[in-house]
């Protein structure tokens, strides 16, 4: 199955919508930690949804990047999940969320180092053998940047991607947040970043803290975000692109139309090189 | 350089207890210090937990008040750290940690109206069951008195010295009536709580409809029933009492004790 233009994260506030409605959305991302329980309601309501859409998965629980051992009780349950909703794709992020056992609940960053790059595309890899499929990885917010990285940003995205040889989910958002929190320049990752691994976009809001910007997803996104996804589409082509939101999160006719705006820009600049 | 294991490590000890010695590891960032930067992250998580027992608790939050709460959680949350990769499962141990709390004595219910709330939460992840298949009855008839019944597999027994219930009640957001409550001395309340469709149902029970539902948990036959219930209440027939509660919908299945 094929996934193509502007989908949008599933959230529950949005259910009956969808059911009701059968809006013309290409697909929906689905945050796969909330349907893990079979007979849950909400895993009921997804599965309705299924019917009608394609789906991808997004996990925020592997800690792809933590040096506990994985997780597998929780995999266990990604492959069940796997085998009922049958994704195109599968997501986590480029973080740490747990260490010593203990879940933090906030993605963590890891310093861009030879051992961290190792480390992690050994997991992404032992992942990929469990669930039997390739899974995508997304660049993350953060907040500050160790001393000892080696690499930037994009180089540690790439090789990781190269050593598990997994796919990338490139998060817009997430490029401009940082490039504004460590005083780089967003435009210069895009074309730094050289990869055919990239199978996904996501865009999402901000929040400006004054001092740094807070990667909340509690608010359209910018218009600097836009421009970015602009440069994005003309590099790496009209990828499939989802639109986040996790807070604040609004009535489902507005989702709609930041869909039509970013499948406007999709549209125009997809065959721009 | 620290080695990754080092690094996570002095970090979330940072995060726990403000050790200073991930600091040296950091950049300097031209805006924000180190202990800055990582605040961010301690906030966040912070935050994270905070809206969770938030999400799980608003009517202990609605009577104690939003001030009190947020002091009792975030004390909480650094003695209880999570150990679920789902936020869902965060915050099973806050009754017990009322009960412990001294201040806490004058809402002596507290504890039962949270322990009440987290049996409420947890249901919305549970697993719903069929609805109970009548025709079992009869493919069983001959061995009555060896059938153990089975309640929903979500189904919770709960018993309070406290209507709580009823607390649980008016102290939702859209209930405008008078919020009263007469705590009646040497009263006990007993529910049920368990998963139905796409819903969360509840049921106020009896005492020895309480009795007779924590027998089924423990898998007793009807014949075991029948015995114990005859030392307890003579005037209590589990054939009128078991279709009543199949009717309810806390009996879903049956199956033989051998």
């Amino acid at each position: 199955m094929d996934i193509k233009g502007v989908g949008l994260g599933l959230r529950s506030a949005h259910y009956s919508d969808i059911l009701k409605e059968n809006p013309a959305i290409p697909w929906f991302e689905v945050l796969a930690d909330n349907y893990l329980i079979k007979g849950s309601p909400n895993l009921s309501y997804l599965e309705k949804i299924r019917q009608n859409y394609p789906l991808t998965l997004h996990c925020i629980g592997m800690s792809l990047g933590s040096m506990d051992p994985l997780n597998f009780n929780y995999l266990k349950k990604i492959k069940k999940l796997i085998k009922i909703v049958e994704p195109v794709l599968i997501s986590d992020h480029l973080s740490w969320t747990s260490f010593n056992k203990q879940y933090f609940h906030e993605l963590l960053p890891l310093p861009f180092t030879e051992e961290a790059i190792f480390h992690v595309a050994k997991r992404i890899r032992q992942v990929q053998d469990f669930l039997e499929q390739k899974i995508m990885i997304e660049n993350i917010s953060s907040y500050l940047c160790f001393k000892q990285s080696q690499l930037t940003e994009w180089a540690f995205l790439k090789e990781i991607a190269d050593q598990a040889d997994c796919f990338i989910l490139l998060d817009i958002n997430n490029i401009y947040v940082n490039a504004y929190n460590h005083q780089l320049n967003a435009l210069n990752y895009i074309k730094s970043l050289d990869t055919n691994r990239i199978a996904q976009f996501h865009l999402a809001g901000f929040e400006n803290k004054g001092y740094y910007l807070l990667d909340t997803h509690g608010a359209s996104f910018s218009s600097d975000v836009l421009k970015l996804f602009q440069q994005a589409i003309k590099k790496f082509g009209a990828l499939p692109t989802v639109i986040e939101w996790d807070s604040h999160i609004p009535i489902f006719s507005r989702l709609l139309e930041e869909v039509q705006i970013a499948q406007t820009i999709m549209d125009q600049y997809a065959n721009i090189i | 350089m620290l080695t990754l294991f080092e690094l996570q490590k002095k970090f979330t000890e940072n995060l726990k207890n403000q050790d200073m010695e991930i600091y040296s590891f950091i950049q300097h960032n031209k805006h924000m210090s180190p202990k800055k930067q990582l605040a961010i992250y301690q906030d966040s998580i912070l935050s994270a937990m905070q809206q969770a027992l938030t999400r799980i608790y608003p009517v202990c939050k609605k009577l104690v008040g939003e001030a009190f709460f947020n002091y009792i959680i975030n004390h909480y949350i650094i003695i209880h750290p999570s150990f679920s990769p789902d936020l869902n499962n965060y915050g099973a141990g806050f009754s017990e940690y009322l009960k412990d709390i001294e201040t806490m004595a004058t809402l002596c219910y507290l504890a039962d109206v949270a322990n009440f709330e987290w049996s409420w939460h947890s249901l919305y992840q549970q697993i719903t069951d069929k609805k109970f298949d009548f025709d079992k009855l009869r493919f069983y008839e001959n061995q009555a008195k060896n059938i153990i019944f089975k309640l929903p597999r979500s189904a919770i027994l709960l018993q309070s010295i406290y209507p709580i219930y009823h607390i649980f009640l008016i102290n939702q957001k859209e209930n405008e009536d008078d919020q009263s409550i007469f705590l009646q001395p040497n009263q006990q309340y007993f529910y049920i709580i368990w998963r139905n469709d796409l819903g969360r149902q509840i049921s106020s029970l009896n005492k020895v409809e309480w009795i007779i539902l924590t027998w089924m948990q423990d898998k007793l036959s009807l014949g075991e029933m029948s015995e114990k219930l005859m030392d307890l209440n003579h005037e209590i027939n589990l054939n009128i009492i078991i279709p009543q509660m199949i009717c309810c919908g806390f009996i879903v299945d049956i199956a033989i004790n051998n």
